[in-house]
């Protein structure tokens, strides 16, 4: 992430107005949790650790000053343990503004990894909320701009290559979500030359498994895995059944690690971007990326085992 | 999984629980004392109709709406369009709300039924208009929520739209119709957006205006032999 002159100022003011108000700029201690492993980014070689942070909803919360300080604690416990990539949209109503209000009372922590989205129908409007998104994050330069949902994917696509280009961001990217439009994702992927593909992929939802994935890999396009837990709704299934006795081989000592791990140990995934609002989850998850993953063999064990619960 | 039929409301929403109550505490604290004057108002209003004089009515109807326009710019704009980008659509229709009512009141079409006529008619309406106007704030604490997470009528939409349909399912004018669209739509909304947070008092809003939709459509006067 690269910051203007401004951005740079203004930050250091909000660090020591974060400082006040106990909200000090994360402290990247040896007595942090073990970090996260990272993958590469294949297009550029940059690793970017397998757990991120997602934010529909949980960042969506106006202009209210208690949940904007909680989302802060939130971000900062993201960064302290190892986070980067931060997602959002301007789909995803205040979550631009409630993470520009973090990174501002965090002094923009340097490791930031700023992944936002272009979501209009409108070809003309992609270029201003482009710059409307920048303004929001409170950062002149975005690391990864996606055309949402592939919305007037052709339009954004182009204006995203020419700004890319120009060096306004360094990533390119498209999304879908729920298993949706997968075939013309695929052909996107084919035919384009882009960085990052968006999709759906967890324990359950595998539709992007037998083509998507391996084509990404095939292709170098880093993989982005939202909806890791069904926006909370796979963790409510299993809770209350018991882990498979081999989970503690891996060091997974709940579900959402379990489900967590599952995903980011596909190898064509680069970084799964669970959503909370509360600080212990944000810690859970990153922790389950900072151990041991499960191998092929594993991995259709835990998808057998889910299988028949 | 391409269709519609992939979606859920859940899909829709954007906001959690606690953000959608907190907006409300927010909300009236921002704005305390106002809670007040929009009381008094409101009982203003229920007076207002009850009297049926030409000149009450009117100025009744002005009342509300100039409660609409005032949700429209401070709710919808001020408030509800941090949290939904929606907000903005939403403030213009309660504005146009707002107007038609204005509209009815300033030019006097708000003639509504007696209680010599269809009496269930009439205590039915009068119960929505009451209920909007001054029982609503009462809902919170009745469902587990604090009192200052209250919603109140002219400050804030479902008791605002309630209210407003019990005013104009006892109005005579077929215009009653046109100024009951935007209220009811809203109560839908609202339970759809209640009912997707897992709130149980999602069934308020739509019960009344159920209510008042049957009183639009009884007859004014009960058969006689």
């Amino acid at each position: 992430m690269l910051f203007g002159r401004r951005t740079i100022l203004r930050g250091f003011g909000a660090a020591t107005i974060a400082g006040v108000a106990g909200l000090a700029p994360p402290r990247l201690s040896a007595a942090t949790a073990a970090k996260p492993i990272s993958r590469p980014i294949p297009s550029s070689g940059e690793a970017v650790p397998v757990v991120g942070l997602g934010s529909w909803i949980t960042f969506n919360v106006g202009n209210d000053p208690v949940l904007l300080d909680a989302s802060t604690k939130v971000i900062a416990a993201f960064f302290e343990n190892g986070g980067r990539l931060i997602d959002s949209s301007p789909m995803y109503g205040s979550s631009q503004s409630t993470i520009g209000y973090a990174l501002d009372k965090l002094g923009y922590p340097k490791q930031a990894f700023a992944a936002d989205k272009i979501w209009t129908s409108f070809e003309a409007e992609g270029a201003t909320q482009f710059d409307a998104t920048r303004k929001l994050w409170g950062l002149n330069t975005m690391d990864l701009m996606q055309v949402h949902n592939l919305l007037s994917w052709e339009a954004h696509l182009e204006m995203l290559k020419e700004k890319k280009s120009a060096g306004e961001f360094r990533y390119i990217g498209i999304t879908t979500s729920h298993g949706r439009r997968h075939r013309e994702l695929e052909a996107i992927m084919a035919g384009h030359d882009i960085d990052f593909v968006q999709l759906t992929y967890n324990v359950l939802d595998r539709e992007a498994e037998p083509r998507l994935l391996p084509l990404a890999r095939e292709r170098g396009i880093a993989v982005i895995v939202n909806r890791p837990y069904q926006r909370g709704a796979l963790i409510r299934r299993f809770s209350g059944k018991p882990l498979p006795p081999f989970a503690a081989e891996i060091d997974a000592g709940s579900w959402p690690q379990l489900l967590l791990k599952f995903i980011v140990s596909h190898p064509a995934v680069t970084c799964a971007i669970p959503a909370t609002t509360r600080v212990v989850h944000v810690k859970e998850n990153l922790a389950s990326a900072a151990g041991p993953l499960p191998d092929a063999g594993m991995r259709a064990r835990i998808g057998d085992y889910v299988g028949q619960l | 999984m391409g269709s519609w039929s992939s979606y859920s409301l859940s899909d829709f929403l954007l906001f959690s629980p606690e953000v959608y109550e907190r907006l409300f505490v927010l909300h009236n604290q921002d704005l305390w004392p106002v809670q007040l004057v929009t009381l008094a108002l409101a009982a203003v209003v229920l007076t207002l109709v009850l009297g049926r004089a030409p000149g009450g009515t009117r100025a009744a109807f002005v009342i509300l709406g100039a409660a609409w326009i005032v949700v429209a710019a401070v709710f919808f704009l001020g408030r509800y369009q941090t949290i939904n980008w929606l907000g903005a659509d939403i403030a213009f229709l309660a504005a146009f709300e707002g107007i038609v009512l204005l509209m009815l009141g300033l030019a006097g079409r708000t003639e509504l039924m007696g209680q010599q006529g269809n009496r269930l008619k009439f205590a039915a309406g009068i119960a929505v208009l009451a209920a909007g106007l001054l029982l609503y704030p009462l809902l919170a604490p009745a469902f587990g929520f604090t009192i200052v997470g209250a919603q109140v009528f002219g400050l804030t939409p479902d008791p605002t739209a309630v209210a407003t349909l019990g005013a104009v399912a006892l109005q005579r004018s077929r215009l009653r119709f046109l100024a009951a669209l935007m209220p009811a739509c809203w109560c839908v909304f609202t339970a759809l957006i209640l009912w997707t947070l897992g709130r149980a008092d999602f069934f308020v809003a739509p019960a009344l205006m159920v209510v008042a939709l049957v009183v639009m459509v009884l007859p004014r006067t009960t058969a006689t032999r």
